[in-house]
Protein backbone atom coordinates (compact mmCIF):
# COMPACT_ATOMS: atom_id res chain seq x y z
CA UNK A 1 0.00 0.00 0.00
CA UNK A 2 2.49 2.70 -1.38
CA UNK A 3 1.35 6.24 -0.23
CA UNK A 4 1.15 8.98 -2.85
CA UNK A 5 1.79 12.59 -1.75
CA UNK A 6 0.37 15.76 -3.65
CA UNK A 7 2.00 18.42 -4.33
CA UNK A 8 1.03 21.03 -6.28
CA UNK A 9 3.19 23.96 -6.85
CA UNK A 10 1.93 27.37 -7.57
CA UNK A 11 3.52 29.11 -10.50
CA UNK A 12 1.39 32.75 -10.79
CA UNK A 13 3.75 35.32 -11.30
CA UNK A 14 4.13 36.17 -8.09
CA UNK A 15 4.67 32.96 -6.49
CA UNK A 16 6.93 32.32 -9.31
CA UNK A 17 9.23 35.09 -8.92
CA UNK A 18 9.65 34.57 -5.62
CA UNK A 19 11.16 31.06 -6.06
CA UNK A 20 8.98 28.88 -7.38
CA UNK A 21 10.76 29.33 -10.51
CA UNK A 22 13.53 27.47 -8.43
CA UNK A 23 11.10 24.69 -7.79
CA UNK A 24 10.10 23.41 -11.29
CA UNK A 25 13.27 20.97 -11.02
CA UNK A 26 11.96 19.61 -7.57
CA UNK A 27 11.53 16.30 -9.13
CA UNK A 28 15.00 15.84 -9.94
CA UNK A 29 15.94 17.12 -6.13
CA UNK A 30 13.56 14.81 -4.01
CA UNK A 31 15.76 12.52 -2.11
CA UNK A 32 16.18 9.00 -3.30
CA UNK A 33 13.56 8.01 -0.02
CA UNK A 34 10.80 10.37 -1.30
CA UNK A 35 11.03 9.42 -5.16
CA UNK A 36 7.72 7.17 -7.00
CA UNK A 37 5.79 8.48 -3.72
CA UNK A 38 5.49 12.24 -4.21
CA UNK A 39 3.22 13.39 -6.97
CA UNK A 40 3.94 17.26 -7.79
CA UNK A 41 1.42 19.64 -10.27
CA UNK A 42 1.95 22.57 -11.45
CA UNK A 43 -0.44 25.42 -10.53
CA UNK A 44 -1.92 28.66 -12.08
CA UNK A 45 -2.06 31.23 -8.79
CA UNK A 46 -3.70 29.32 -6.16
CA UNK A 47 -5.48 33.15 -5.16
CA UNK A 48 -3.99 33.18 -1.98
CA UNK A 49 -1.14 35.44 -2.37
CA UNK A 50 -3.33 38.78 -1.93
CA UNK A 51 -4.00 38.11 1.78
CA UNK A 52 -0.84 39.06 3.65
CA UNK A 53 -2.32 36.60 6.43
CA UNK A 54 -1.51 33.65 4.65
CA UNK A 55 2.40 34.60 4.69
CA UNK A 56 4.78 34.48 1.88
CA UNK A 57 4.84 33.44 -1.50
CA UNK A 58 6.08 30.85 -3.16
CA UNK A 59 2.91 28.96 -1.65
CA UNK A 60 2.62 25.38 -2.40
CA UNK A 61 0.06 22.51 -1.22
CA UNK A 62 1.11 19.27 0.29
CA UNK A 63 -2.16 16.60 0.06
CA UNK A 64 -4.21 20.31 0.21
CA UNK A 65 -2.28 21.66 3.39
CA UNK A 66 -1.01 25.02 2.53
CA UNK A 67 3.19 25.76 2.68
CA UNK A 68 4.24 28.91 2.57
CA UNK A 69 7.84 30.38 1.64
CA UNK A 70 7.70 26.94 -0.36
CA UNK A 71 11.22 25.43 -0.76
CA UNK A 72 12.63 22.10 -1.49
CA UNK A 73 13.44 21.56 1.71
CA UNK A 74 10.04 22.54 3.24
CA UNK A 75 8.52 20.41 1.01
CA UNK A 76 10.92 17.66 1.66
CA UNK A 77 9.71 18.00 5.33
CA UNK A 78 6.30 17.91 4.74
CA UNK A 79 5.92 15.15 2.27
CA UNK A 80 8.25 12.87 4.98
CA UNK A 81 5.30 14.20 7.56
CA UNK A 82 2.50 12.73 5.83
CA UNK A 83 4.48 9.04 4.34
CA UNK A 84 6.13 8.34 7.88
CA UNK A 85 4.58 10.54 10.33
CA UNK A 86 8.04 11.23 11.21
CA UNK A 87 10.58 14.17 10.30
CA UNK A 88 13.08 13.76 7.30
CA UNK A 89 15.88 13.15 9.94
CA UNK A 90 14.82 10.03 11.09
CA UNK A 91 12.71 8.32 8.61
CA UNK A 92 15.49 6.32 7.20
CA UNK A 93 15.48 4.35 10.81
CA UNK A 94 12.11 3.78 10.46
CA UNK B 1 25.25 24.91 -11.46
CA UNK B 2 24.42 27.55 -9.38
CA UNK B 3 21.32 28.12 -8.48
CA UNK B 4 20.18 31.33 -6.42
CA UNK B 5 17.01 31.30 -4.68
CA UNK B 6 17.36 31.21 -0.86
CA UNK B 7 16.01 33.23 1.97
CA UNK B 8 18.31 35.95 1.82
CA UNK B 9 17.76 36.63 -1.90
CA UNK B 10 14.04 36.30 -1.33
CA UNK B 11 13.80 38.85 1.18
CA UNK B 12 15.89 40.96 -1.18
CA UNK B 13 13.24 40.49 -3.97
CA UNK B 14 10.51 41.22 -1.60
CA UNK B 15 11.89 44.33 -0.88
CA UNK B 16 11.81 45.07 -4.27
CA UNK B 17 8.43 44.47 -4.87
CA UNK B 18 7.40 46.71 -1.97
CA UNK B 19 9.51 49.21 -3.53
CA UNK B 20 7.44 48.78 -6.39
CA UNK B 21 4.48 48.70 -5.11
CA UNK B 22 4.77 51.85 -2.99
CA UNK B 23 5.34 53.77 -6.46
CA UNK B 24 2.22 52.50 -7.93
CA UNK B 25 0.09 52.70 -5.00
CA UNK B 26 1.84 56.82 -4.91
CA UNK B 27 1.81 55.81 -1.27
CA UNK B 28 4.80 57.83 0.20
CA UNK B 29 5.00 57.06 3.64
CA UNK B 30 4.38 53.34 2.29
CA UNK B 31 7.84 53.12 1.62
CA UNK B 32 9.20 54.23 5.16
CA UNK B 33 6.91 51.34 6.49
CA UNK B 34 8.82 48.79 4.28
CA UNK B 35 11.58 47.73 7.23
CA UNK B 36 8.61 47.78 10.00
CA UNK B 37 6.56 45.93 7.95
CA UNK B 38 8.63 43.62 7.40
CA UNK B 39 10.08 42.95 10.55
CA UNK B 40 7.40 44.03 13.01
CA UNK B 41 8.06 44.19 16.52
CA UNK B 42 6.42 40.95 17.34
CA UNK B 43 7.67 38.63 14.61
CA UNK B 44 10.82 36.55 14.47
CA UNK B 45 14.30 38.54 14.14
CA UNK B 46 16.86 36.93 11.29
CA UNK B 47 20.24 38.60 13.47
CA UNK B 48 20.34 40.00 17.13
CA UNK B 49 16.82 41.91 16.88
CA UNK B 50 14.68 42.98 14.92
CA UNK B 51 16.12 46.52 15.27
CA UNK B 52 19.07 45.52 13.35
CA UNK B 53 16.59 43.70 10.98
CA UNK B 54 15.18 46.98 10.05
CA UNK B 55 18.28 49.09 9.41
CA UNK B 56 20.05 46.21 7.37
CA UNK B 57 16.08 46.29 5.06
CA UNK B 58 16.44 50.37 5.28
CA UNK B 59 19.42 49.96 3.42
CA UNK B 60 18.18 47.07 0.72
CA UNK B 61 15.15 49.76 -0.06
CA UNK B 62 17.89 52.42 -1.00
CA UNK B 63 19.72 49.93 -3.06
CA UNK B 64 15.85 48.94 -4.19
CA UNK B 65 15.66 52.91 -5.08
CA UNK B 66 18.81 52.84 -7.07
CA UNK B 67 20.98 54.18 -3.75
CA UNK B 68 24.49 52.81 -2.11
CA UNK B 69 25.37 52.98 1.27
CA UNK B 70 27.83 55.00 0.12
CA UNK B 71 25.26 57.66 -0.74
CA UNK B 72 24.57 58.24 2.83
CA UNK B 73 25.41 61.35 4.29
CA UNK B 74 23.10 61.29 6.85
CA UNK B 75 21.42 58.76 8.82
CA UNK B 76 18.04 60.33 9.52
CA UNK B 77 17.49 60.86 5.42
CA UNK B 78 14.02 58.56 5.26
CA UNK B 79 13.41 56.12 2.62
CA UNK B 80 10.45 58.67 1.21
CA UNK B 81 13.48 61.03 0.67
CA UNK B 82 15.42 58.97 -1.00
CA UNK B 83 12.51 57.89 -3.29
CA UNK B 84 11.65 61.81 -4.15
CA UNK B 85 15.74 62.33 -5.35
CA UNK B 86 15.16 58.29 -7.35
CA UNK B 87 12.20 60.11 -8.64
CA UNK B 88 14.25 63.12 -9.78
CA UNK B 89 17.05 61.43 -11.18
CA UNK B 90 17.37 61.34 -15.13
CA UNK B 91 19.81 59.31 -16.07
CA UNK B 92 22.05 56.49 -14.57
CA UNK B 93 25.41 57.23 -13.12
CA UNK B 94 25.86 55.09 -11.13
CA UNK B 95 26.48 51.25 -11.23
CA UNK B 96 28.86 50.29 -8.69
CA UNK B 97 27.68 47.25 -6.13
CA UNK B 98 26.66 48.44 -2.79
CA UNK B 99 28.53 46.54 0.45
CA UNK B 100 25.63 47.02 3.02
CA UNK B 101 28.21 46.85 5.67
CA UNK B 102 25.95 46.38 8.99
CA UNK B 103 24.86 43.08 7.39
CA UNK B 104 28.33 41.31 6.47
CA UNK B 105 30.15 41.84 9.25
CA UNK B 106 29.30 38.12 10.25
CA UNK B 107 32.35 36.41 7.87
CA UNK B 108 35.59 36.08 9.51
CA UNK B 109 38.59 36.49 6.88
CA UNK B 110 38.46 32.92 5.36
CA UNK B 111 40.74 30.44 7.35
CA UNK B 112 41.77 27.24 8.35
CA UNK B 113 39.61 25.71 11.39
CA UNK B 114 40.51 22.82 13.66
CA UNK B 115 36.94 21.42 14.55
CA UNK B 116 35.98 18.96 17.54
CA UNK B 117 36.66 16.04 15.43
CA UNK B 118 40.65 16.24 16.70
CA UNK B 119 41.35 13.56 18.75
CA UNK B 120 44.21 15.22 20.21
CA UNK B 121 45.95 12.26 18.38
CA UNK B 122 49.85 10.79 19.23
CA UNK B 123 50.70 11.45 15.62
CA UNK B 124 50.45 14.96 15.02
CA UNK B 125 50.12 15.18 11.30
CA UNK B 126 49.01 18.21 11.35
CA UNK B 127 51.82 19.86 13.36
CA UNK B 128 54.45 17.89 11.31
CA UNK B 129 53.00 19.20 7.76
CA UNK B 130 52.50 22.71 9.07
CA UNK B 131 55.55 24.32 7.66
CA UNK B 132 55.14 27.20 9.52
CA UNK B 133 54.70 26.04 13.05
CA UNK B 134 51.39 27.49 13.33
CA UNK B 135 49.87 24.68 15.30
CA UNK B 136 50.14 23.90 18.91
CA UNK B 137 48.35 21.51 21.34
CA UNK B 138 46.21 23.22 23.66
CA UNK B 139 44.45 20.89 26.34
CA UNK B 140 44.63 18.17 24.19
CA UNK B 141 43.74 19.91 20.97
CA UNK B 142 45.63 21.17 18.28
CA UNK B 143 44.85 24.77 17.61
CA UNK B 144 45.73 27.25 15.02
CA UNK B 145 47.87 30.41 15.36
CA UNK B 146 46.03 32.76 13.15
CA UNK B 147 48.86 35.26 13.56
CA UNK B 148 51.39 32.00 11.79
CA UNK B 149 49.44 30.30 9.68
CA UNK B 150 49.71 31.18 5.96
CA UNK B 151 46.87 29.67 4.29
CA UNK B 152 48.50 26.84 2.88
CA UNK B 153 46.10 24.11 3.80
CA UNK B 154 48.90 21.31 4.80
CA UNK B 155 47.25 20.30 7.73
CA UNK B 156 44.21 19.43 6.30
CA UNK B 157 45.34 17.44 3.79
CA UNK B 158 47.35 15.63 6.63
CA UNK B 159 44.74 14.90 9.13
CA UNK B 160 43.79 11.42 9.71
CA UNK B 161 40.42 12.40 10.77
CA UNK B 162 39.83 15.01 8.51
CA UNK B 163 39.62 17.47 11.62
CA UNK B 164 40.55 20.54 9.72
CA UNK B 165 38.30 22.37 7.64
CA UNK B 166 38.66 25.70 5.57
CA UNK B 167 35.82 28.32 6.10
CA UNK B 168 35.62 30.03 3.40
CA UNK B 169 33.86 33.72 2.64
CA UNK B 170 31.81 33.33 0.02
CA UNK B 171 31.95 36.63 -1.85
CA UNK B 172 35.68 36.51 -1.60
CA UNK B 173 35.82 32.93 -2.49
CA UNK B 174 33.62 33.43 -5.69
CA UNK B 175 35.26 36.57 -7.05
CA UNK B 176 36.92 35.70 -10.04
CA UNK B 177 39.13 38.75 -10.08
CA UNK B 178 39.80 38.95 -6.26
CA UNK B 179 37.93 42.67 -6.04
CA UNK B 180 36.26 41.32 -2.45
CA UNK B 181 38.19 41.72 0.55
CA UNK B 182 38.07 43.09 3.82
CA UNK B 183 38.93 46.34 5.09
CA UNK B 184 40.97 46.54 8.45
CA UNK B 185 37.20 46.92 10.12
CA UNK B 186 36.46 43.09 9.18
CA UNK B 187 33.98 44.57 6.18
CA UNK B 188 33.89 43.36 2.59
CA UNK B 189 34.98 46.35 0.19
CA UNK B 190 34.90 46.02 -3.48
CA UNK B 191 37.59 47.69 -5.56
CA UNK B 192 36.07 49.05 -8.53
CA UNK B 193 39.36 49.39 -10.39
CA UNK B 194 38.91 45.17 -10.38
CA UNK B 195 35.57 44.57 -10.42
CA UNK B 196 34.10 43.42 -13.68
CA UNK B 197 30.35 43.53 -12.52
CA UNK B 198 29.54 39.96 -13.11
CA UNK B 199 27.72 39.61 -10.02
CA UNK B 200 28.54 36.70 -8.73
CA UNK B 201 29.41 38.12 -5.07
CA UNK B 202 25.72 39.56 -4.93
CA UNK B 203 24.35 35.85 -4.73
CA UNK B 204 26.95 34.32 -3.46
CA UNK B 205 26.50 36.00 0.02
CA UNK B 206 24.67 34.31 2.53
CA UNK B 207 23.30 37.37 4.03
CA UNK B 208 22.82 39.17 0.60
CA UNK B 209 25.00 42.05 1.92
CA UNK B 210 26.11 42.84 -2.09
CA UNK B 211 23.49 44.82 -3.37
CA UNK B 212 23.18 46.20 -6.84
CA UNK B 213 21.68 49.19 -7.15
CA UNK B 214 18.54 49.10 -9.15
CA UNK B 215 17.33 51.10 -11.90
CA UNK B 216 13.84 49.96 -11.67
CA UNK B 217 12.16 53.08 -10.08
CA UNK B 218 14.02 55.43 -13.25
CA UNK B 219 12.34 52.56 -15.59
CA UNK B 220 8.54 53.06 -13.69
CA UNK B 221 8.86 56.74 -13.97
CA UNK B 222 9.94 56.57 -17.43
CA UNK B 223 6.62 54.32 -18.32
CA UNK B 224 4.63 57.12 -16.62
CA UNK B 225 5.89 59.47 -18.95
CA UNK B 226 5.10 60.65 -22.92
CA UNK B 227 8.38 59.33 -24.78
CA UNK B 228 8.03 55.55 -25.82
CA UNK B 229 9.60 53.24 -23.76
CA UNK B 230 11.23 50.60 -25.73
CA UNK B 231 12.06 47.15 -23.73
CA UNK B 232 14.68 44.70 -25.20
CA UNK B 233 14.56 41.47 -23.77
CA UNK B 234 17.31 39.17 -23.54
CA UNK B 235 17.31 35.68 -25.24
CA UNK B 236 17.68 34.26 -21.96
CA UNK B 237 14.20 35.16 -21.03
CA UNK B 238 12.67 31.72 -22.20
CA UNK B 239 12.02 30.32 -19.00
CA UNK B 240 12.28 33.20 -16.90
CA UNK B 241 8.50 33.94 -16.12
CA UNK B 242 5.38 31.35 -16.71
CA UNK B 243 3.83 31.68 -19.54
CA UNK B 244 5.67 31.56 -23.20
CA UNK B 245 7.07 34.40 -25.02
CA UNK B 246 4.35 36.08 -26.83
CA UNK B 247 2.53 36.27 -23.06
CA UNK B 248 5.94 37.76 -21.91
CA UNK B 249 5.28 40.45 -23.88
CA UNK B 250 2.00 41.11 -23.42
CA UNK B 251 2.79 41.40 -19.61
CA UNK B 252 5.61 44.12 -20.49
CA UNK B 253 2.69 46.09 -22.61
CA UNK B 254 0.43 46.31 -19.87
CA UNK B 255 3.41 47.62 -17.94
CA UNK B 256 3.73 50.16 -19.81
CA UNK B 257 6.06 49.40 -22.38
CA UNK B 258 5.45 50.92 -25.65
CA UNK B 259 7.21 48.09 -27.57
CA UNK B 260 8.99 45.02 -27.35
CA UNK B 261 12.16 43.74 -29.03
CA UNK B 262 13.67 40.49 -29.02
CA UNK B 263 17.37 40.93 -28.09
CA UNK B 264 17.58 37.39 -30.06
CA UNK B 265 16.78 39.36 -33.35
CA UNK B 266 20.27 41.43 -32.38
CA UNK B 267 22.10 38.02 -31.73
CA UNK B 268 21.33 36.65 -35.57
CA UNK B 269 23.11 39.88 -36.77
CA UNK B 270 26.36 39.32 -34.30
CA UNK B 271 26.44 35.95 -35.41
CA UNK B 272 26.36 37.19 -39.03
CA UNK B 273 28.84 40.12 -38.08
CA UNK B 274 30.88 37.96 -36.12
CA UNK B 275 31.22 34.90 -38.56
CA UNK B 276 32.44 37.63 -41.06
CA UNK B 277 34.43 39.00 -38.96
CA UNK B 278 35.93 35.73 -38.21
CA UNK B 279 36.83 34.60 -40.98
CA UNK B 280 38.33 37.68 -42.86
CA UNK B 281 41.08 37.67 -39.21
CA UNK B 282 41.70 33.83 -39.46
CA UNK B 283 42.62 34.68 -42.94
CA UNK B 284 45.09 37.70 -42.51
CA UNK B 285 46.46 35.24 -40.26
CA UNK B 286 45.55 35.69 -36.54
CA UNK B 287 45.66 32.88 -34.46
CA UNK B 288 41.90 32.76 -33.22
CA UNK B 289 39.14 35.15 -31.91
CA UNK B 290 37.05 35.50 -28.88
CA UNK B 291 33.76 36.49 -28.64
CA UNK B 292 32.73 39.64 -27.16
CA UNK B 293 28.75 39.34 -26.44
CA UNK B 294 29.61 38.85 -22.39
CA UNK B 295 30.68 42.33 -20.65
CA UNK B 296 31.75 40.70 -17.69
CA UNK B 297 34.13 38.81 -20.05
CA UNK B 298 35.02 42.43 -21.56
CA UNK B 299 35.27 44.10 -18.87
CA UNK B 300 37.98 40.92 -17.39
CA UNK B 301 40.12 41.44 -20.56
CA UNK B 302 40.33 44.99 -20.18
CA UNK B 303 41.08 45.32 -16.44
CA UNK B 304 42.57 41.68 -15.97
CA UNK B 305 44.31 40.21 -19.24
CA UNK B 306 45.31 42.93 -21.63
CA UNK B 307 47.52 40.58 -23.50
CA UNK B 308 44.12 38.88 -24.98
CA UNK B 309 42.40 42.41 -26.08
CA UNK B 310 43.41 41.93 -29.88
CA UNK B 311 41.98 38.40 -29.87
CA UNK B 312 38.28 39.76 -28.89
CA UNK B 313 35.72 40.37 -31.44
CA UNK B 314 35.04 43.73 -32.43
CA UNK B 315 31.33 42.95 -33.35
CA UNK B 316 29.12 44.73 -30.96
CA UNK B 317 27.09 42.52 -28.61
CA UNK B 318 23.30 41.63 -29.61
CA UNK B 319 22.36 44.17 -26.97
CA UNK B 320 24.14 47.18 -28.79
CA UNK B 321 22.75 46.06 -32.14
CA UNK B 322 19.21 45.84 -31.08
CA UNK B 323 19.21 48.81 -29.52
CA UNK B 324 20.73 50.73 -32.43
CA UNK B 325 17.77 49.04 -34.09
CA UNK B 326 15.42 50.61 -31.79
CA UNK B 327 17.01 54.49 -32.17
CA UNK B 328 16.99 54.23 -35.93
CA UNK B 329 13.49 53.56 -36.03
CA UNK B 330 12.41 55.39 -33.15
CA UNK B 331 14.98 57.89 -32.71
CA UNK B 332 13.76 59.30 -28.71
CA UNK B 333 12.26 56.21 -27.29
CA UNK B 334 13.76 55.56 -24.13
CA UNK B 335 15.02 51.72 -24.41
CA UNK B 336 15.54 49.29 -21.97
CA UNK B 337 17.50 46.41 -21.61
CA UNK B 338 15.71 43.38 -19.45
CA UNK B 339 17.57 40.49 -19.01
CA UNK B 340 19.70 38.49 -16.33
CA UNK B 341 23.13 40.36 -16.74
CA UNK B 342 24.53 42.88 -14.23
CA UNK B 343 27.18 43.24 -16.26
CA UNK B 344 25.34 44.78 -18.91
CA UNK B 345 24.98 47.66 -16.78
CA UNK B 346 28.60 48.78 -17.61
CA UNK B 347 27.95 47.90 -21.25
CA UNK B 348 24.90 50.19 -20.99
CA UNK B 349 26.54 52.86 -19.35
CA UNK B 350 29.13 52.88 -21.88
CA UNK B 351 26.79 53.08 -24.99
CA UNK B 352 24.52 55.83 -26.02
CA UNK B 353 21.85 53.44 -27.36
CA UNK B 354 20.58 51.85 -23.82
CA UNK B 355 19.22 53.78 -21.67
CA UNK B 356 18.23 51.54 -18.66
CA UNK B 357 19.24 47.97 -17.92
CA UNK B 358 16.82 45.71 -15.51
CA UNK B 359 17.30 42.43 -13.86
CA UNK B 360 14.06 39.37 -14.50
CA UNK B 361 14.52 40.28 -10.66
CA UNK B 362 13.48 43.84 -11.02
CA UNK B 363 11.22 42.95 -14.26
CA UNK B 364 9.37 40.21 -11.38
CA UNK B 365 8.80 42.58 -8.81
CA UNK B 366 7.10 45.22 -10.99
CA UNK B 367 4.75 42.37 -12.39
CA UNK B 368 3.76 41.53 -9.16
CA UNK B 369 3.55 45.01 -7.78
CA UNK B 370 1.42 45.98 -10.85
CA UNK B 371 -0.26 43.10 -10.12
CA UNK B 372 0.01 41.51 -13.87
CA UNK B 373 -0.30 37.34 -14.03
CA UNK B 374 1.70 36.18 -17.15
CA UNK B 375 -0.10 33.28 -17.44
CA UNK B 376 -3.60 35.23 -17.48
CA UNK B 377 -2.08 37.32 -20.47
CA UNK B 378 -3.09 37.19 -24.02
CA UNK B 379 -0.24 35.85 -26.10
CA UNK B 380 1.11 39.01 -28.38
CA UNK B 381 2.13 38.25 -32.26
CA UNK B 382 5.67 38.29 -32.70
CA UNK B 383 5.80 40.05 -35.99
CA UNK B 384 9.60 39.18 -36.96
CA UNK B 385 10.49 36.28 -34.54
CA UNK B 386 14.35 35.90 -34.16
CA UNK B 387 15.60 32.77 -35.53
CA UNK B 388 17.25 29.35 -33.43
CA UNK B 389 20.46 30.70 -33.48
CA UNK B 390 19.71 34.04 -32.02
CA UNK B 391 17.69 32.53 -29.48
CA UNK B 392 20.33 29.95 -28.51
CA UNK B 393 23.01 32.87 -27.69
CA UNK B 394 20.87 32.37 -23.43
CA UNK B 395 22.89 29.20 -23.49
CA UNK B 396 27.18 28.58 -23.46
CA UNK B 397 27.40 27.05 -26.62
CA UNK B 398 24.81 29.05 -27.91
CA UNK B 399 27.26 32.14 -29.86
CA UNK B 400 29.44 28.96 -31.25
CA UNK B 401 26.14 27.20 -32.84
CA UNK B 402 25.16 30.04 -34.21
CA UNK B 403 28.39 30.88 -35.90
CA UNK B 404 28.33 27.40 -37.02
CA UNK B 405 24.30 27.55 -38.29
CA UNK B 406 26.63 30.52 -39.90
CA UNK B 407 29.37 28.17 -42.02
CA UNK B 408 26.60 25.56 -42.33
CA UNK B 409 27.10 25.09 -46.09
CA UNK B 410 30.42 26.41 -46.33
CA UNK B 411 34.02 24.58 -46.35
CA UNK B 412 35.64 26.19 -43.18
CA UNK B 413 38.32 25.21 -40.78
CA UNK B 414 36.35 26.37 -37.59
CA UNK B 415 37.57 25.09 -34.21
CA UNK B 416 35.96 26.21 -31.59
CA UNK B 417 36.71 26.16 -28.06
CA UNK B 418 34.59 27.25 -24.94
CA UNK B 419 35.20 28.71 -21.90
CA UNK B 420 31.86 28.30 -19.79
CA UNK B 421 32.41 30.58 -16.93
CA UNK B 422 35.32 32.85 -15.82
CA UNK B 423 36.42 31.75 -12.52
CA UNK B 424 40.40 32.53 -11.49
CA UNK B 425 41.32 28.99 -13.68
CA UNK B 426 39.69 29.99 -16.83
CA UNK B 427 41.51 33.78 -16.59
CA UNK B 428 44.62 32.07 -16.50
CA UNK B 429 44.21 30.38 -19.07
CA UNK B 430 43.10 33.14 -21.32
CA UNK B 431 46.11 35.18 -20.12
CA UNK B 432 48.61 32.62 -21.59
CA UNK B 433 45.98 31.76 -24.62
CA UNK B 434 47.70 35.09 -25.49
CA UNK B 435 50.77 33.61 -26.35
CA UNK B 436 50.73 29.74 -26.85
CA UNK B 437 47.08 29.74 -28.66
CA UNK B 438 44.38 27.87 -27.00
CA UNK B 439 43.84 24.98 -29.20
CA UNK B 440 40.84 26.38 -30.62
CA UNK B 441 40.63 29.58 -33.43
CA UNK B 442 37.34 30.20 -32.29
CA UNK B 443 37.04 31.30 -28.65
CA UNK B 444 33.22 31.59 -26.53
CA UNK B 445 33.29 32.99 -23.63
CA UNK B 446 30.76 33.11 -21.37
CA UNK B 447 31.21 34.72 -17.79
CA UNK B 448 28.44 33.06 -15.86
CA UNK B 449 28.77 29.14 -15.86
CA UNK B 450 25.91 27.79 -18.41
CA UNK B 451 25.89 30.86 -20.40
CA UNK B 452 23.31 33.97 -19.54
CA UNK B 453 20.63 31.42 -17.89
CA UNK B 454 22.82 31.00 -15.00
CA UNK B 455 23.18 34.52 -14.41
CA UNK B 456 23.08 36.57 -11.69
CA UNK B 457 19.42 38.28 -12.30
CA UNK B 458 17.72 35.20 -12.88
CA UNK B 459 14.34 33.50 -11.43
CA UNK B 460 14.30 29.71 -12.80
CA UNK B 461 16.31 26.96 -12.22
CA UNK B 462 19.27 27.14 -15.00
CA UNK B 463 18.53 23.42 -15.54
CA UNK B 464 14.76 23.99 -16.44
CA UNK B 465 15.02 26.68 -18.28
CA UNK B 466 17.70 25.40 -20.84
CA UNK B 467 15.04 22.64 -21.58
CA UNK B 468 11.92 25.14 -22.25
CA UNK B 469 14.86 27.30 -24.48
CA UNK B 470 15.79 23.80 -26.39
CA UNK B 471 11.97 23.11 -26.91
CA UNK B 472 11.22 26.58 -28.49
CA UNK B 473 14.28 26.71 -30.90
CA UNK B 474 13.02 23.19 -32.04
CA UNK B 475 10.01 25.02 -33.56
CA UNK B 476 11.66 28.91 -34.12
S1 LIG C 1 30.71 41.67 -9.25
FE1 LIG C 1 32.06 39.96 -9.84
S2 LIG C 1 34.03 40.92 -10.18
FE2 LIG C 1 32.83 42.39 -9.01
S3 LIG C 1 33.33 41.98 -6.88
FE3 LIG C 1 31.51 40.78 -7.35
S4 LIG C 1 32.27 38.75 -7.96
FE4 LIG C 1 34.03 40.19 -8.06
S1 LIG D 1 27.42 35.13 -19.20
FE1 LIG D 1 25.67 36.40 -19.74
S2 LIG D 1 24.69 36.97 -17.80
FE2 LIG D 1 26.75 36.23 -17.31
S3 LIG D 1 28.00 38.08 -17.22
FE3 LIG D 1 28.18 37.24 -19.32
S4 LIG D 1 26.57 38.28 -20.49
FE4 LIG D 1 26.14 38.62 -18.32
S1 LIG E 1 0.73 33.52 -7.55
FE1 LIG E 1 0.83 31.86 -6.17
S2 LIG E 1 -0.93 32.18 -4.96
FE2 LIG E 1 -1.06 33.76 -6.41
Amino acid sequence: MDKIVDVEICTGTTCFVMGAGHLMSLAEELPERLKGSVSIRFARCLGVCSVPDNGRPPFATVNGALIENASVENLVAACDLLLSGEKGMNYETV
Amino acid sequence: MKQYDNQANRIRKEVLVRVARAFFSEELRAIDRIPIDMRPRSGESSRCCVYKDREVLKYRAMAALGFGVEDETDELTSLHEYYEKAQQRTCVKDIGLTVIDIACHACQKSRYVITDTCRGCLGRACQTNCPKDAIEIVNGRAVIDSGKCVDCGLCMKACPYNAVVRSPVPCEEICPVNAVSKDETGREIIDQEKCISCGQCTRACPFAAIQERSQMIDVLGRLKEDRPVVAMLAPSVIGQFPGNLEQIITALRRLGFDAVEEVATGADETARREAAEWKERIESGDAFMTTSCCPAYVEAVRKHIPEIGKFVSHTPSPMAISAGFVRETSPDAVTVFIGPCMAKRVEALQSSDVDYVLTFEELGAMLIAAGIDVQECEAAVIDEPAEAAGRGFAVSGGVTGAIQTQFADQENNLQPVGFDGLDKKALLQLKMAATRGCGGNFVEVMCCEGGCMSGPGVLSNPKTAARQLNALLKDS
